[in-house]
């Protein structure tokens, strides 16, 4: 898994965790309509 | 031997109801031993064959429809919590996911005959929005091949059966505790396992509160998104600056991938 990179790692409990600590999550439709705009 | 047999045919559909129902509940008693032991009272015109696969099949689809709404209720989070009991809980979701994605409905046939998709498949049909009919029809086709299995087992092999049921009448009391001395063995065996393994995962995983940390002192990894198609038209959100990467495109976009960074990949 780390051959040729520095480190990889799993981030622990996944996007559920990251929410539910209360961190912000962007939602990719509306950073797709900024991009197109 | 008589005893056991005259036990199973008193409360032999109701044994056998409730171990179907546990078992597919998510209780780890595992109810093929049982019908393969019904099939051999079957085979021997002790119990009502018909009346066995009726029992088992109610039992087993009835289990698997309260997963089914406890999937469509929780969503794509009943899966996280499913696969809390596995080794590797991200590669539990990801492995199923990527399974149905790939089988959709008609995997329900063979679901009951792999460990683990077994009970995170009904839960996750839920959770992908599939009408309850065509899961009670994929579910009950499943259902009838995984019991009919067992029940067959039994009825071809009905003799061999019953000399294993006599020796256990001859140990007598002995029986039970050898039996449940072996269960206690395989439950602690599993037990340590998990936790060798947990502690190996552990020191390797990053946790939300470093991420953050680094992300705030601006030494920021390169976060990856490997989550598959379903899981991102359930939830578009993501970590802000994750790449997407779908399992397709990894031999693709690996190589754009800065080799001096950290990577940090995330599933659901």
């Amino acid at each position: 898994m780390e051959k040729g990179f520095t480190r990889v790692r799993p981030l622990e409990g996944g996007l559920d965790a990251w929410i539910e600590a209360g961190h912000f999550a962007e939602d990719e439709t509306i950073v797709a309509i900024r991009k197109r705009r | 031997m008589e005893q056991i047999v005259a036990h199973l045919i008193q409360y032999g559909l109701l044994v056998v109801f409730a171990n179907v129902f546990l078992e597919q509940i998510g209780v780890p008693i595992p109810a093929l031993p049982t019908l393969v032991v019904a099939g051999a009272l079957a085979a021997r015109g002790r119990m009502d064959p018909m009346a066995l696969l009726a029992v088992a099949l109610a039992a087993s689809v009835l289990a698997d429809t309260i997963w089914y709404y406890i999937g469509r209720w929780q969503g794509h989070r009943v899966l996280r919590t499913v696969c809390k009991l596995s080794l590797s809980p991200d590669s539990c979701v990801r492995g199923t996911e990527d399974l149905f994605e790939r089988a959709g409905m008609p995997s329900l046939l063979y679901a009951k005959f792999i460990p683990g998709y077994n009970t995170i498949a009904p839960p996750l049909a839920g959770a992908m929005d599939k009408t309850l009919g065509s899961f009670v029809f994929w579910d009950s086709l499943g259902s009838l091949l995984w019991i009919g299995s067992g029940v067959v087992v039994g009825f071809l092999f009905h003799r061999a059966v019953g000399r294993a049921l006599h020796y256990l009448e001859t140990l007598g009391y002995w029986a039970g505790g050898v039996l449940a001395m072996g269960l206690a063995l395989v439950v602690l065996a599993k037990w340590w396992q998990r936790k060798r393994v947990s502690k190996l995962l552990k020191l390797a995983r990053i946790s939300v509160a470093e991420l953050k940390e680094m992300m705030t002192e601006g030494q920021a990894p390169v976060i990856v998104d490997v989550r598959n198609r379903s899981a991102h038209l359930h939830d578009p959100r993501r970590i802000p600056g994750a790449l997407r990467v779908t399992v397709d495109e990894i031999g693709e976009k690996l190589g754009h991938l800065p080799r001096d960074r950290e990577i940090v990949v995330y599933c659901t």
